[in-house]
């Protein structure tokens, strides 16, 4: 793809406010459930420091892909989960997020991890894979399948819309205005905090680019240490005691 | 192989040739109704791999090794579609909000090298064809996808339609950003 690397990672793992804009095509015409897009849908993007970044959900918000055949299985298997879990299930529900730096997953519309390998200047190799739970009856696995290749692949009703915000987010960057300026990541500022239950950061709100500041702070730390003695271990935003788990 | 009669070859080259167009044209709601309601839409993944008598690899165990470079229908695909699908995502592209599609693709679709043989079924044959679709977006972006079709086209109500298409693209890694138009 025409894009640098930190555009798709960033995507996965903080954008939770473009899909009201870029996938409406995709949620109207039934392609996922549309909870994004539904004002009465809570939630919170996530951060446990170091730049990993996770979108979440309330926990009764469900976005799973909308196939009779999955939505009945995850109800099927939900006291299980909730078994397994245990509270943490209450506390935080990912719907797709990046592992600092490269390696994305993905829940909702899809079942899919990425590995988004740069491949030099504005290139980037997508290795992507969907997956299901080992237990699953046949008909459970195929319908997950068949969401991966319809939803978030390289002709996915969600993915062919996002790889051009990629590859345009990144022609920008490159124009002569652009680079006299900073990008600004300011959205919710001030309006996340350290949760302790959780022992990550939250952001109030379920938009907001708490994500973004954490997930590029972390970058540039690795950009500017001379080795890693000299690397932070906190998060990007430093000053939170909380901050320095490893 | 038994000679196809040559009235039906000729029908059918232009009737893949006007599909062609119909999608070059943006006239997706047409190009729609040449589907059956069965249609399965499909193109596969190709992997890289050695020939079994490939000496720069040892095969441990050759019962077990595929040769066949094309994705199973039991794994990923590029496309992998129904009639309701490929209606949803004509819908989609309808919405003013498909914006890889928006401005749209200028396309041209290239068919060649039309084998046509018969059928597994009464009143349907099966089509080898050649494809080379060049895309051409926003001021300079270009794709070229080439690659092969196998289609099963069955004739109802006096009309040929697509009751199975299975398309072969000739890359591993996908070197286009994205595969938002049809084949």
């Amino acid at each position: 793809m025409p894009c640098n690397w930190k555009f798709p990672a960033e995507n996965f793992g903080g954008d939770s406010y473009h899909v009201q804009w870029s996938h409406l095509s995709a949620v109207t015409t039934n392609f996922s459930s549309g909870a994004a897009t539904k004002p009465e849908t809570t939630g919170s993007l996530v951060s446990p420091g170091n730049g990993h970044v996770l979108i979440c959900f309330g926990p009764n918000d469900v976005a799973d892909p909308p196939t009779p055949e999955i939505l009945e299985y995850e109800k099927q298997i939900r006291p299980e989960v909730e078994k397994r879990l245990g509270p943490r299930l209450g506390r935080v529900n990912p719907i797709v997020g990046t592992a600092f730096p490269n390696f994305s997953m993905l829940r909702a519309t899809s079942r899919t991890f990425r590995v988004w390998h740069p491949r030099g200047p504005d290139k980037t190799e997508v290795w992507s894979w969907v997956y299901t739970d080992k237990a699953a009856p046949p008909h459970v696995k195929e319908a997950i399948r068949l969401a991966g290749v319809r939803g978030f692949s390289p002709s996915g009703t969600f993915e062919q819309d996002d790889m051009d915000n990629w590859q345009e987010c990144t022609r920008t960057c490159r124009g002569t205005v652009s680079r006299r300026m900073s990008v600004n990541t300011q959205m919710g500022l001030g309006h996340e905090r350290f949760d302790d239950e959780l022992g990550a950061w939250a952001s109030d709100f379920r938009m907001s680019e708490s994500n973004h500041r954490q997930f590029y702070g972390r970058w540039a730390q690795l950009m500017r240490a001379d080795s890693w003695a000299d690397l932070p271990r906190a998060n990007g935003s430093g000053g939170n005691g909380h901050a320095g788990h490893e | 192989m038994p000679a196809m009669n040559e009235d039906v070859t000729r029908q059918i080259e232009q009737f893949l040739y006007r599909e062609a167009r119909l999608l070059d044209e943006r006239r997706f709601h047409e190009w729609l109704e040449l589907l059956t309601d069965d249609v399965h839409y499909w193109m596969a993944g190709r992997t890289n791999r050695y020939p079994k008598r490939s000496k720069a690899i040892a095969i441990l165990d050759p019962d077990r090794y595929v040769e066949d470079d094309t994705t199973r229908e039991d794994e990923l695909a590029i496309l992998d579609e129904d009639k309701q699908t490929l209606s949803a995502r004509v819908a989609r592209l309808d919405t003013g909000m498909a914006w890889a599609e928006d401005p749209p693709s200028r396309t041209r679709h290239l068919v060649t090298n039309i084998e046509v043989e018969p059928g597994d079924a009464a009143h349907e044959v099966t089509v080898h064809s050649n494809f080379l679709a060049y895309r051409s977006r926003a001021e300079t972006e270009q794709d070229f996808y080439v690659g092969a079709r196998k289609d099963v086209l069955r004739r109802v109500a006096g009309a040929w339609k697509i009751a199975g298409r299975k398309i072969i693209l000739d890359q591993n890694v996908l070197l286009a950003k994205n595969v938002s138009i049809f084949f």
